[in-house]
This record gives C-alpha cells, structure tokens and sequence, in this order.
C-alpha cells in the first residue's frame, strides 16, 4: 500500500484530492493529539507546561504499578467478551438480513441503524432503567412473578458493563456483517449442499469463512469502540468501577494531574492499535487464499 | 437414466414449463438449448433438485426423485460461475464432497490424485481458485463434481464464461472426458455450436416446451419448426409463394406453408437465363473459406446463400443474380401449424 502510494507521489498523480482532509486532520486531530500525549513525557508544575522538563518517569512509574496492570487487565476483559457478545448478537441478526425480501431488509436496516439517532448516553441511561435496583424493570417483573423474593444485583456488575457496550456498539458489528452477508454468492452454498454437505454443516464450513472481511470489520470497530469507552463503565459500572479509559478520564479532569493522565492515554491509545493490528493479522492469515498467487 | 415426466413449472403466473418430456439414456449427453428465458436453466434445476416442479415427475436411476433434495439425488453439478470454494484450494476442494461422506484418507487422497490427472489439474492442486484461469476453474469445478462419481452430471453454462478460443477447446476436451468416464450429462446453453460439439442428442426449447429432441444431425437436417431451422444453424424460411418460384423444390413443398432452405444450399449464378428465380446482391459478407450473400428476390424476399469462394466464384452488390437450390431433398416443407415464429 505504502509502496503504491509512493509510486503514485512520484508519477505525480492524485494525491490531491486526499490533501484537504490530511490537512484538516493534521491541524485539528493530530497536532492536539501529539500536544496533549507529549504530556506524559514533560513534568508539569501546576499547569505550567512552558519550561516543564522532558521525563521519563511517568512511564516507568505506570508499568511499574500494578494498580495500572490490573485496570487494563479489566479493559482488556470487558472490550474482550462485550465485543464476542456483540458478534453472537449480531451475525443471526445480520444473516436474517441477508436471507430477508427487501422489505424486511429494510425493516432490519432501520431497526439497526435507528439506536444511532440517539446519543450513547441516553442509552446507557436506559438500561439504569433496566436493571437498576428493585424498581428495575428485571428485577420488578422477577419479584412480581415471585421468581425471585429479594432483587438481584446487576447493575454494577462487570456485566452490566458487557452487556450495556455490547447493545450500545450492535449496530457497529450488524453493519459489516449485512455487507458480507447479502454480498455472497449462493451457487457456492447450493454446491456445497449438492455435494452432501447438511445445511448446519455449510454454514459452519462455507458461509462464515466467505463472511470473514466482515467479521474482522466488526471485531476491529466494536473491539476499539468498547476498549476505550469511559461512559458505559462509569454509569453501568458504579463508583468502584474502573478501566483504563476512566483513569485517564479522573486524571485529566477530576484530579487535574495531566502528565499521568497523559500517559495512560498513551497507553490505552497505543496498546488499542496493537490488539487491532493484530485482529487484522489474524484476519488477513484466514483469508490468504483471496490473494493473487503468481501464476 | 433420467426420466423427465410430464414437468411443468409455475413461478406465480408464469407458466415457464409446459409438459417436458424427456428421456436420456445411461451414458447419454444431451443438451438443452434455447434462448435465455425459454426454461432451460429451471429444467435443469428441476433434474438437480434445487427447484421443484409444480407437476410431473423427475425420475433418475429408477428413482422417483421429484421431491428429494439435491444431495439425495447422486447428481454432480457445474455451475455458470462454478461457484468453486474460493477459501480451499483445488485439492480441498475436491475432497469436499468426500470428507462429507467420511473416506478414508488414503482413499481420498487417491481419488483426488486420480481426477486431477484426468482433467490435468495435478500441478495446480495446492492453489486456490482465485489464481487460475476460467478454464482451469471450469476444469476444478468439473472434477469436483466427477470424483463423488454422480450417476448424472449437469452443466448449467458451463463454458459462457470462457472466451471464444478457449471455449471450442473445452467443450471438446468436456465431451472427451465426459465420454472417458462414460457418465450420463445434461447441458445447459443458448449456444448451438457448443450443442452441436458435445451433444448425443438436443432438445431445443422455445417459450417453456421443448420443440425437438433429436440427434444434432436430425436437429439441422429435419427441424419440426421453423423456429428450430431458425435456431440451429442458419436458415431461409420461404413462405410458400415464394418458394413456388423455384421449379425444382415444387414437388418438395407438397402443400406446405413455407420451405426451410440451408444459406449452403443455395446457388448464385450470373445472368437471367433459368431456371431459378430472378434476384439482386444487396450485401456480402466475408466468413473465411466463404461469403455470406443478402440477396432480394423478386418479390422482394431476402434469403441467405452462402458461397465457396474458389469453387462458385464472387459476386458484387448490386449485380442481378439467377439464385437456386442445389439440392431439393436437403429442404424441409413446414405446415402451417409449424410455422409459428417466423
């Protein structure tokens, strides 16, 4: 890719058209960003960042604490599972889709894409409402039944926090896989099945593998959405709740220390680039056979 | 080997088969031609299993399949786009069909060994789809479905995707290879050379029915319509009128609505003396060995003839010809109910 877009700077053909977005983004995205991540290498006395010192001791004080190890640990494991959660939710949802008239279709499509038209927050809000308390709306209707006679506790769970992003970041994982899905080729499945291969048999050996461009899309986006979400955790999470995306939240604006804050921001930024680099390793490894061999 | 009974197909209203008939012998390839929409392809379907017919029957091997699913039905089939399986490569996907059916895998390895020889794939065994060329996926498509050892093999266009060079040399390499292991085969195709290069028999169709169901020599030689003369090779189809103008095929039209005349049975010759009927060069076009006249004749007719260029010599548009039928016993008088199409 680097390679092509070399080739073409040096044939001097288009990469103009991409020239006001880079500029754009250099100005507003990357240089604040650069600003605001170098803080994690200067020692900031009360705010003053001019004059502040290049150090080195934010970092080595982070990896060495095990406080910082446990809470990514925790990041880790929540985008983990809220993301494999997701993507059970999703793949029936969008094979549906797939197999739906365009009617239904465009039915499913609305559905999935109307959560979007409101804000995450409002969302997360909803499932206080859920599974909150006694007056939950779970925990009501079980009590009400005599299901259960004291309310369960979900709300400030792991949990809640799971199934809070993966409802929250559905629609993020439906939309790859309906692309995936409704773009494949049938013929492939009716040989299969002409070959004596049962229908259950077919889609575990023919339709996921053809699907995966759609499943790594859906990975890659959920898992970086829920990685470093703060709200979800905060408000589904509870007080004691935390993951690296709520340190660097409570560093930067509740105890004002921005080197630290900084600097885990760093680290959520650059380890989120490593676990999606490698999602796409494993992605391209199942699909080798879509490259061109040399013939 | 395969008994088509009575088949008719409804999609909603549309009536797009109409009482099929069709018998095909053990070891038999027949071949389904028509243009696109005629219910070909839904025919074919209905003898593969993934379409059911609303009536009739579909019988293989003795069997009545008509309502069995497509894996019960012992049949190999090759897709348009071959539908391989792009994510294994040419050896995975032969074995597919026999992993299915738990072979051992010395067996497996032998039997894909085996067929990959036969359709000389074996250098390419370990590559996927995506980096051989249409013919060598047509031929991995084919051996995938040969190896499970079908009793029948169906083609559905197997060879449109291929150009026109490669075409002609696959279909004769399918029909040697088809022959070698001596399997039953219906093809599907709306081309009449490729109809004519790998069929034993033809049944060519026309709007849901099939109009004729012959050998390819019967099939050009003695068309039932005038819609087969039309569709299989080239023909001039002289309305009775006009055909009575040549003195020598009068005995032969005995009635009929019109004659079925071949452009190569046809001669042009210079002047006006007869016999023959009087005509005008409106066009010429060369094909190679020989040229394709337009001629008008004096009613206004336009037929066909095509012409030897060494052996009949050339003419030039405008020129006033004499044109007449070589041979009267080549035609074929179609009654009026025969005429349909034309």
């Amino acid at each position: 890719m680097i390679a092509d877009l070399w080739g073409r700077i040096q044939r001097g053909q288009g990469i103009w058209p991409a020239v006001p977005a880079f500029v754009f983004l250099l100005i507003f995205f990357v240089v604040p960003m650069g600003t605001l991540l170098s803080f994690g290498f200067l020692d900031i006395e009360r705010g003053n960042v001019q004059g502040a010192e290049f150090t080195l001791k934010f970092l080595t004080s982070t990896l060495q604490d095990n406080l910082f190890w446990w809470v990514w640990w925790k990041s880790f494991y929540i985008g983990v599972l809220a993301t494999l959660l997701c993507f059970l939710l999703a793949y029936p949802l969008a094979y549906l889709y797939a197999e739906s008239g365009s009617t239904m279709r465009l039915i499913i499509l609305t559905l999935t894409i109307s959560p979007l038209l409101t804000s995450a927050i409002v969302r997360t809000y909803a499932w206080l409402v859920i599974l909150g308390g006694r007056r939950g709306v779970i925990n009501a209707g079980l009590l009400e039944l005599g299901l259960i006679d004291r309310p369960v506790r979900m709300l400030n769970t792991d949990w809640a926090v799971i199934v809070g992003m993966a409802q929250v970041h559905l629609p993020f994982m439906v939309l790859p896989l309906m692309t995936a899905l409704a773009g494949r080729d049938r013929n492939i499945e009716a040989a299969s099945l002409g070959l004596g291969v049962g229908r259950l048999a077919t889609f575990f050996k023919v339709t996921v593998p053809l699907s995966i461009p759609g499943i790594v899309a859906g990975l890659t986006i959920v898992f970086a959405l829920s990685y470093t979400n703060f709200i979800i955790p905060q408000l589904l999470g509870g007080g004691g709740f935390t993951t690296l995306a709520v340190q660097v939240y409570e560093q930067i604006v509740v105890l004002l220390d921005w080197s630290k804050g900084a600097m885990l921001a760093l680290l959520l930024l650059s380890s989120c680039f490593v676990f999606v680099l490698l999602i796409g390793v494993a992605g391209n490894r199942a699909m080798r056979w879509s490259e061109k061999e040399s013939t | 080997m395969i008994e088509v009974e009575n088949v008719n197909k409804y999609f909603g209203a549309n009536h797009v088969l109409q009482d099929c008939d069709m018998s095909v012998g053990t070891g038999e390839v027949v071949t389904l031609l028509g243009a696109s929409g005629c219910g070909k392809t839904t025919l074919l379907r209905c003898i593969a299993g993934f379409e059911t017919p609303s009536a009739g029957r579909i019988v293989l091997a003795g069997n009545d399949v008509t309502y069995e699913p497509p894996n019960r039905r012992d049949v190999g089939f090759v897709f348009q786009n071959y539908a391989l399986f792009p994510h294994m490569t040419v050896a995975e996907n032969v074995a597919y069909g026999l992993k299915a059916r738990r072979m051992d895998k010395a067996g497996i390895a032998r039997a894909v060994d085996e067929i990959l020889d036969l359709v000389s794939l074996t250098d390419f065994a370990q590559r996927f789809p995506k980096s051989l060329s249409g013919g060598q996926q047509q031929r991995v498509a084919l051996a995938r479905s040969l190896v499970m050892r079908p009793k029948v093999l169906l083609m559905d266009e197997a060879f449109s995707a291929l150009d026109a060079k490669l075409r002609s040399a696959m279909q004769v390499e399918l029909r040697k290879i088809v022959k070698h292991v001596g399997i039953t085969a219906v093809c599907v195709t709306h081309d009449q050379a490729e109809a004519l290069t790998i069929s034993d028999r033809i049944a060519v169709m026309n709007a849901g029915q099939i109009q004729q169901f012959a050998t390819p020599e019967q099939i050009y030689d003695k068309p039932v319509s005038a819609f087969v003369a039309d569709f299989i090779g080239a023909a001039n189809i002289l309305p009775g009128i006009s055909a009575q103008g040549f003195a020598i095929a009068r005995s032969r039209l005995n009635g009929g609505a019109a004659l079925v005349v071949r452009p190569e049975n046809l001669t042009l010759r210079a002047g006006q003396a007869d016999p023959g009927v009087e005509g005008r060069v409106m066009f010429a076009r060369l094909t190679g060995p020989c040229i394709e006249y337009e001629v008008a004749l004096h009613d206004g007719t336009l037929v066909r003839a095509l012409l030897d260029r060494d052996r009949d010599g050339a003419f030039s548009v405008g020129e006033a010809v004499r044109v007449d039928i070589r041979n009267p016993e080549a035609c074929i008088a179609l009654q009026a109910e025969q005429e349909g199409l034309s």
